[in-house]
């Protein structure tokens, strides 16, 4: 990290400063070592196996939503900015209600919504998937949406003067160019989903929050057990971050 | 600008989207004839398996080992039901807010879980016999009073949300605070912290709560509370073979063994009546 | 499953209990959240190295840990009382981003204003004070609309806690009648509605700040 910005220009730190940013942090992972020695770690060490089982139980519900709702959130956005008028309308009205609610009340609308809305039931797991694409969709069609608008309107003026038509338009010119200045975003959503699905806990499927309250309920080691549920979602989602920097510094991640 | 009134207008019309799925979905709905007449006891026979609904939050009736498999009495009965079907047992972990639609989407065949009978939900699902006589009372901590009534607010009584030990505080306390959680875990702790000053729960999954040395006591009987296997309506022929399995598997004496293995004592209770299983069974 | 919508109509009491908890939480959850993350966007601005890195610190550890993380680990480890934990997990949560936003606010605004106060030998202090913070305001609304209603959406998680709010009435409903599609669809329509009143109040602000 060279150089922190702040309104009044760059910060220049100097090595005296450095080093006591690094004695500071080195001192609170102690002080948290040293205060925390006593808790039932062998509890966290002997679940390790079911713990990291249901973080991959996690992960796998991430990147199946992710890969169902980019084609839909592609999509969306497609038909948001090139649709005709009512289809443009819906498609606004799905991603702004979807995004407007609350996660939680989406997947427990999905849980009932299904079943009463086909006439057939359906396991849980599938309605999970189906709310966190849903929720994925939504917010991927609006980072596709700024994707396609990044592009510089005067390409498609040019496509459209040498005589392409508005599909070929879309597929050569604007979505590559669209879909490389997205990764950021996509992976910073990405991130935000797989926090979201801590919320699966409700439906009863055994991600790594529910795994954790799970093993509290027979060990009784709070302390333990919520503290590495904590830095379990934090080495991943950090660890992703850092790759959403790398790619693009300047990215404000907004969620 | 134009950006807002289009959005105003697009969310009217998701407005009006939601209120016509309601509608179409009625009309859908309004077709759907009577459930027909299942067969599940051919289903798994063909099928080769059990899908056993099982709780994994509810020790010793269920919970999972440290290496994720369910465990505990439901689970073992299970396989005992499997065993005499030969075929195999696979357990789906239900939740109180989950068994149900797991059962009618046909995600488990039967729930060993711990459902009581109410005739409000004999209205979506049927029951067995009872297979589990349990009793309903409060965890409370050491040295409180173990009598029920004295939990009238200003104390807190928690259970979870959608429980019938709801319908029970009502009955036993007069005007109770109720504290409703997602799961009976997070119920206990909020007890051990001092937030709430009982849990309702059954005596049996209380074993797991209350050892010795955590600090927890269980409070008088609220209830005798019975439960039951639970399956899909209008199925009488896996009804039936899961009734007459039980008792058999009661005067095998596989069935006291197993209670006696997780629950530390003999049953006291008996299965179909309490003077004699059901005449035929054999 | 037939639809029977009037069942909304006999749960409207617990529907508005449920509405009263969760503008009560939303409503704590803003004033907590506005008051730390300006205070942690602002001690961003500091030409220190030191506190720049301790704030980015905290912003990480925040954005990283799920909200219902925090508010299970202010419940149950901590031993806050439920509205308490929701509120100042939810709280701790959104000041992160919203620090964020202030950061984004700030840098937005031209070097070059503070550089000619500065020569004009206006102190630190004095700059931000009267050049910086009245613009950054008419900057971040529209970011800051987003996040107000990000803790709408968040305030959800309070039911986890056994707090009776919106989502909790839901499935209320649903385990007392089974008639959850319905449930769901009126309370998804008016966390809409809630959505909506704050965009609304938010484009209000934002042109009354522009008229100045």
């Amino acid at each position: 990290m060279a150089v922190r910005g702040s309104a009044f220009g760059p910060v220049e730190p100097t090595a005296c400063d450095r080093w006591l940013w690094r004695a500071v942090v080195g001192g609170m992972l102690l002080a948290g070592v040293v205060l925390l020695r006593h808790e039932r770690w062998d509890v966290v060490i002997a679940s390790g196996p079911f713990l990291l089982k249901s973080l991959g139980v996690s992960w796998l519900l991430t990147l199946a939503a992710i890969g169902i709702g980019l084609p839909v959130g592609i999509l969306l956005a497609l038909l948001r900015t090139g649709g005709p008028t009512p289809v443009k309308q819906i498609a606004v009205g799905v991603i702004e209600v979807v995004r407007a609610t609350p996660q939680l009340m989406v997947i427990f609308w999905v849980f009932f919504a299904v079943p009463a809305l086909s006439g057939q039931k359906v396991p849980a797991w599938t309605a999970a998937i189906i709310s966190l694409s849903l929720i994925a969709a939504s917010y991927l069609a609006e980072v596709m949406r700024a994707g396609i608008l990044s592009v510089p309107s005067i390409q498609i003026e040019s496509g459209l003067a040498t005589g392409m038509t508005r599909a070929q338009i879309m597929s050569s010119i604007v979505l590559p160019q669209a879909l490389r200045n997205m990764v950021p975003a996509l992976i910073a959503t990405v991130i935000m989903l797989f926090k979201i699905t801590s919320l699966i806990y409700v439906v009863g499927i055994t991600d790594f929050f529910r795994a954790v309250i799970l093993i509290n309920n027979r060990e009784f080691e709070p302390i333990a057990l919520y503290t590495t549920l904590a830095v379990g979602y934090f080495v991943c989602c950090w660890l992703l971050s850092l790759c959403v920097r790398q790619l693009d510094p300047k990215y404000v991640l907004a969620h | 600008m134009t950006d807002q009134i289009s959005r105003r207008r697009a969310i009217g019309a998701a407005g009006v989207a939601l209120a016509a799925t309601g509608i179409g979905a009625a009309r859908a709905q309004a077709q759907t004839a009577a459930q027909p007449c299942g067969d599940t006891l051919a289903k798994v026979k063909a099928a080769g398996t059990l899908l056993a609904g099982v709780r994994n939050d509810f020790p010793p009736i269920g919970s999972i080992d440290t290496g994720g498999k369910p465990v505990g009495f439901g689970p073992d009965l299970a396989e005992a039901f499997a065993k005499k079907l030969g075929v195999k047992a696979e357990f789906v972990p239900t939740t109180s807010r989950t068994r149900i639609p797991l059962l009618q989407n046909g995600s488990i065949d039967c729930e060993f879980g711990i459902t009581t009978p109410t005739t409000e939900r004999e209205k979506t699902v049927d029951f067995s016999i009872p297979y589990v006589w349990d009793a309903v009372a409060i965890i409370i901590k050491d040295g409180a009073s173990r009598k029920v009534v004295d939990y009238a607010p200003p104390k807190k009584v928690a259970t979870t949300q959608g429980s019938y030990i709801i319908d029970l505080f009502k009955q036993h306390i007069s005007n109770p605070e109720i504290v409703l959680f997602q799961e009976y875990p997070d119920a206990v702790q909020a007890l051990r912290n001092g937030k709430v000053d009982g849990v309702g729960v059954n005596r049996a999954s209380s074993v797991a709560y209350v050892r010795k040395g955590s600090g927890l006591q269980m409070s008088e009987d609220m209830v005798r509370d019975p439960w039951s296997i639970m399956m899909r309506p209008n199925d009488s022929n896996w009804r039936n073979w899961i009734n007459h399995t039980l008792q058999e598997l009661w005067r095998e004496g596989t069935y006291k063994a197993l209670w006696e293995k997780h629950m530390g004592e003999a049953p006291d209770f008996y299965m179909f009546s309490p003077y004699m299983l059901q005449p035929g069974i054999k | 499953m037939v639809m029977r919508w009037a069942v909304i109509w006999d749960y409207r009491e617990a529907l508005w209990s449920g509405l009263r908890l969760t503008v009560e939480i939303t409503l704590l959850t803003i004033g907590g959240a506005l008051l730390l993350g300006t205070l942690i966007g602002c001690l961003r601005q500091l030409p220190s190295y030191f506190l720049g890195r301790a704030v980015l610190a905290y912003v990480e550890v925040i954005r990283n840990i799920p909200s219902v993380v925090k508010v299970f680990f202010l419940y149950f480890v901590a031993g806050f009382d439920a509205l308490p934990a929701a509120v100042i997990g939810l709280s701790l949560h959104q000041s992160g981003y919203i620090s964020d936003v202030l950061d984004a606010g700030f840098r937005s605004i031209p070097r070059e204003q503070s550089e000619a106060a500065w020569a004009c030998g206006h102190s630190r202090l004095q700059i931000f004070v009267h050049v910086l913070l009245p613009q950054v305001w008419a900057i971040v609304l529209p970011a800051l609309a987003s996040q107000l209603i990000e803790i709408v959406k968040n305030s959800a998680a309070a039911m986890l806690l056994g707090i009776k709010e919106l989502t909790f009435q839901t499935q209320n409903i649903d385990v007392e009648t089974f008639r959850g599609f319905e449930a769901a669809t009126t309370v998804t329509l008016i966390y809409l509605a809630l959505a909506l009143s704050i965009a609304g109040i938010m484009t209000m602000l934002e042109r009354r700040m522009l008229w100045r």
